[in-house]
């Protein structure tokens, strides 16, 4: 079946030739294929376009698929030699080099133990290949990656709902922020890590997070008065 | 939390008891997905499917008529060393009966759902990874194969694995007048000299499977197979329905999941 963008697609659909005499690059994301001419479906979902000529198909998933250059939160649980082993949600764990952080050298080893949660970003990921972290940038610089300080909270939710956070639209974190102070780092594998001075307050902001899944952006708004109120309240 | 309940009029089945208490305890949103063959009534309120708590988990509840499965798809994940394939996902399908351990008629529906499955996912995205499509029984009321086959593809449409095409299967009977029916219930079932269930794609509509039992004629096979083939087209505008509603869903507000 052919369909076009918008359109509620099922495996096996073929978008619609989306302009024959257009000689530009075709841009295929999540969720698409080429076969042949055509470009098939792969995931069922809603078929987005943006710009002239970038395509993906919006789904709601739960397993994360490493991508390369995605930031993410993970948890160590493995040393061997000098690689850390790092969960992060994946088919696979991630393998983090020693040496990838600031200022690492070899003798100056950095200090992660087993059951750390870092915070670092994907510098490959192939389907073939084990994914591997840094948690640096190309400048050597560690930004916001690295370690995380200890007394957070780790917690996960769906794909879909990470991508809703960091949507620039979204006010949620900012207008929690202007109330309550806390420390957030948002993994783009469905894992995030916060702090903040009380566990009421860690409560309050969990779950006005895990609520927002099903809300709208101007929704967002009253849910996050509705928490803060609730907090000044006690 | 809230359990949202959708009752559709006229929708009393045996199924229904269990499914609200195990399942809803389990799952925030929870539906049922209803898929009937032969009416078109039952299509006007289906009532979809598929979510749990678990994290890396998708359910689909599939009630067909009065058969019902609960199905699970776990995956892409790390796979068993003597599982493993270095260019492509092993697939495994895990069917749990309603009581007892699974026995030789469960373990051909196992291969059956496995290699349905495995046809249809494109497995070679994910390299040296395990999917697990768990079934459980719930109860069979004729046609427990069919929907078995239906609830596996529902689970898999819900986790986002890339797939080739979807499936759909399809049962029928035929009886000791030579009628073929189609989507037979177990009463029915009784007065058949032979069952067929068939299995198809929803590009080309070919066959991907066929189970039988009985005798039949070469020109009743294929009857009832274009018979079936014309069923199938319903499963797969209902599979289209069930995602359109997923994707309102969650685009609406729904103040009853404020937990």
């Amino acid at each position: 079946m052919e369909v076009n963008v918008g359109d509620v697609v099922l495996p096996g659909d073929v978008i619609q030739a989306p302009n024959t005499n257009d000689k530009g690059k075709l841009i295929l994301g999540p969720g698409l294929c080429r076969h042949m001419d055509e470009v098939l479906i792969t995931t069922s979902g809603v078929l987005r376009k943006k710009g002239r000529n970038v395509y993906w198909v919006d789904s709601h998933r739960k397993r994360y698929v490493p991508v390369k250059g995605d930031t993410v939160v993970g948890v160590v649980v493995n040393r061997s030699g000098d690689t850390f082993k790092v969960d992060i949600g994946s088919s696979e764990q991630a393998s983090l080099s020693y040496l990838a952080f600031e200022g690492a050298t070899k003798k100056n080893r950095p200090d992660v133990q087993i059951g750390d949660i870092v915070f670092a970003k994907l510098l490959e990921a192939s389907r073939d290949l084990e994914p591997e972290l840094v948690c640096v940038d190309s400048y050597g610089k560690k930004g916001k990656l690295g370690v995380l300080p200890e007394g957070g909270f780790i917690f996960t939710c769906s794909l879909n709902l990470i991508r809703k956070i960091l949507n620039p639209k979204c006010q949620m974190l900012k207008i929690l922020g202007s109330e309550i102070p806390y420390d957030i780092a948002v993994g783009m594998n469905g894992k995030l890590w916060l702090k903040t001075k009380s566990i009421k307050e860690t409560i309050a902001i969990v779950n006005a997070i895990l609520t927002a899944e099903h809300l709208q952006h101007h929704e967002i708004a009253s849910l996050c008065d509705d928490v803060i109120n609730a907090l000044k309240g006690m | 939390m809230v359990i949202r309940e959708h009752t559709a009029p006229g929708f009393n089945r045996p199924a229904e008891n269990f499914g609200n208490h195990v399942i809803s305890q389990k799952t925030m949103n929870e539906f049922y997905t209803i898929i009937d063959i032969r009416h078109n009534v039952t299509l006007q309120h289906p009532v979809a499917l598929l979510r749990s708590d678990f994290e890396f988990c998708f359910d689909a509840v599939c009630v067909q008529r009065d058969t019902a499965v609960v199905t699970a798809v776990f995956g892409p994940a790390e796979v068993k060393p003597q599982r493993i394939l270095i260019d492509k996902a092993s697939v495994e399908a895990l069917y749990r009966p309603k009581t007892g351990l699974p026995r030789v008629h469960d373990k051909m529906r196992e291969t059956l759902i496995r290699n349905t499955c495995s046809t249809a996912l494109l497995v070679t995205l994910h390299p040296r990874t395990s999917i697990s499509i768990i079934v459980q029984e719930m109860q069979d009321s004729g046609g427990l194969l069919a929907c078995a086959v239906n609830a596996a593809c529902l689970a898999l449409i819900n986790s986002g694995i890339a797939m080739k095409f979807l499936v759909a299967a399809v049962s029928c009977m035929i009886d000791h007048e030579d009628n073929i029916l189609i989507d037979p219930n177990s009463k029915q079932l009784k007065g058949s000299k032979a069952s067929l269930t068939f299995v198809f794609d929803s590009i080309k509509k070919n066959i991907m499977a066929c189970h039988t039992t009985g005798r039949f004629t070469q020109l009743q096979y294929e009857e009832s197979l274009l018979k079936c083939r014309n069923g199938s087209d319903k499963i797969f505008s209902f599979y289209r329905e069930i995602v359109r509603k997923v994707h309102q869903e969650h685009d609406r507000m729904s103040p009853t999941c404020r937990t």
